[in-house]
């Protein structure tokens, strides 16, 4: 597994400054969550660390020296609607032969056993980013990068799905990077909360979770954590890191 | 559904031979010939004389023009939608090809490459050549970047990026650019065939023309309607129903 360190000195966007000295170690088997109001460059981080922008000063270490493969679970599914969900993972496996069944171990562990041949255009939604998280996770990804993917969802198909990423993610041990607005869940998935502020984005503030692999989503309590954490910086989540009573 | 279209079909052919019967009747002309007539005409033609020969050269033509429009309108069209300074060099060009009447590019052809049927097939395709780079352009232009990104950070290779992220996206215009092209190409190629091929559907039209042979005129042109309808139902729609299959 390889790791990654990510230093943005500055990113804009024509005269605009997006991100500020944003720095950011992704180690194999860490998971970090980036909690920021809406505009506050967490895409445009994400674009970053997986290649999709080239354009920003700073730089973007591999610990190899080649750059890792990375897994990416967009906003939306992104299916190609005249694939299969099978051939939509197909799709970005580098040496289909060397695959062999890992295609349907990983529709059964999504809970598509069956389903490989139907059109994402046949899928309900959660089905949809079922996919998505399959096709991320067929690659064996060393980062796993999720932009706010269960952000459309109800609730229990969210829940259930959130369930689903950390099981999987456990079996593989990447590396993950969670992008949401969503504080409950950066709290109850990740083990390091990053928070970011707004114009420009920089990390105001690093949450550190001790846990356990079975604390995850069991004996963790999010909602406690969320009380405790706004009682000390109540305006955190509108990107401002004052502390109470000062 | 698809029974009660084609009753339809059938309903709509009765009308219009119907009708035909009817009016050529009614006017008792030698310039309308009724639809038994013609048809007699068309066996005639069909066994004794050169129809055949005359459509399978006019449809050898069609498919050469055809294919070189397609193939050259294609790139074009694409070069033109994917970089914006190729776009804004051929514009020009683009709009006066689309624009500049068929028959002054055959009197060019000719003029230029002679009366041989390199100047006939080229003719043909600079016609409808431009009609296809700017459809795929269009197709270019309004290709979904989000799934491109899947295929980059994924590290998709470029021949699969192509193949199923890309082209699929294009089909829809591909295919748009395949049936108005034939159209435009049916309608040109027997202009081209009658000014300066000595065989073929339009010289063979050229000669009844001199001789007002109006049946035969219309004999020829049931025999093109019908090949143009087993193309359209046994080649474009196939082809249409298999690559848009995932839609539901």
């Amino acid at each position: 597994m390889n790791a990654c360190e990510v230093r943005i000195e500055r990113k804009q966007f024509g005269d605009a400054l997006v991100l500020h000295d944003v720095h950011l170690a992704i180690t194999p088997g860490s998971f970090t969550a980036l909690v920021g109001p809406s505009g506050a460059g967490k895409s445009t981080l994400l674009n970053i660390v997986s290649g999709l922008d080239i354009n920003f000063t700073g730089r973007l270490d591999w610990a190899t020296g080649r750059a890792g493969r990375i897994g990416i679970v967009f906003q939306e599914p992104r299916l190609m609607p005249w694939l299969s969900a099978r051939r939509n993972i197909e799709l970005v496996l580098p040496d289909l032969a060397a695959a062999g069944d890992r295609i349907d171990h990983l529709l059964a562990r999504v809970g598509l056993a069956g389903r490989g041949e139907a059109y994402p255009g046949e899928l309900s939604g959660g089905m949809q980013r079922r996919v998505a998280l399959a096709r991320a996770m067929a690659i064996e990804p060393d980062v796993l990068l999720l932009d706010e993917p269960f952000s459309s969802l109800d609730e229990p198909t969210a829940e259930s799905l959130r369930q689903l990423l950390v099981s999987l993610w456990q079996e593989q041990e990447n590396a993950v990077l969670l992008v949401t607005h969503n504080l409950r869940e950066a709290l109850a998935l990740a083990d390091r909360v990053l928070f970011l502020s707004r114009d420009p984005a920089r990390v105001i503030h690093r949450e550190e979770l001790v846990h356990s692999a079975a604390d995850r989503g069991q004996t963790r309590d999010p909602d406690a954590l969320m009380r405790s954490l706004l009682k000390r910086h109540p305006e955190i989540l509108s990107g401002i890191a004052t502390e109470a009573g000062k | 559904m698809l029974q009660g279209s084609t009753w339809g079909r059938w309903l709509f052919l009765g009308i219009f031979l119907g009708g035909w019967q009817v009016a050529a009747s009614a006017l008792q002309s030698d310039q309308l010939p009724g639809p038994w007539e013609v048809m007699h005409s068309l066996w005639h033609h069909l066994t004794e004389g050169e129809l055949l020969r005359s459509v399978a050269v006019t449809l050898r033509r069609v498919a050469l023009a055809f294919m070189l429009a397609m193939i050259a309108g294609v790139l074009l069209g694409f070069f033109m939608g994917r970089y914006a300074l190729v776009d804004t060099v051929l514009d020009g060009v683009l709009i006066m090809g689309l624009n500049i009447p068929a028959l002054v590019i055959i009197i060019l052809c000719y003029v230029w490459f002679g009366l041989v049927e390199t100047a006939a097939v080229t003719a043909v395709a600079v016609n409808k050549l431009p009609l296809v780079a700017v459809t795929v352009r269009e197709g270019v232009r309004a290709i979904d970047r989000r799934l491109l990104q899947v295929g980059t950070v994924f590290q998709v290779s470029l021949s699969r990026r192509l193949r199923h992220i890309y082209l699929p996206q294009l089909y829809p215009y591909l295919m748009a650019a395949a049936r108005s092209g034939l159209s435009l190409i049916w309608k040109i190629v027997l202009v081209v065939e009658l000014l300066g091929r000595s065989d073929g559907v339009g010289f063979q039209l050229g000669s009844f023309f001199q001789f007002f042979d109006i049946t035969s005129i219309l004999a020829y042109t049931m025999a093109f309607v019908l090949v143009i309808y087993s193309i359209e139902s046994m080649l474009l729609r196939p082809l249409e129903g298999h690559l848009t299959r995932w839609r539901t």
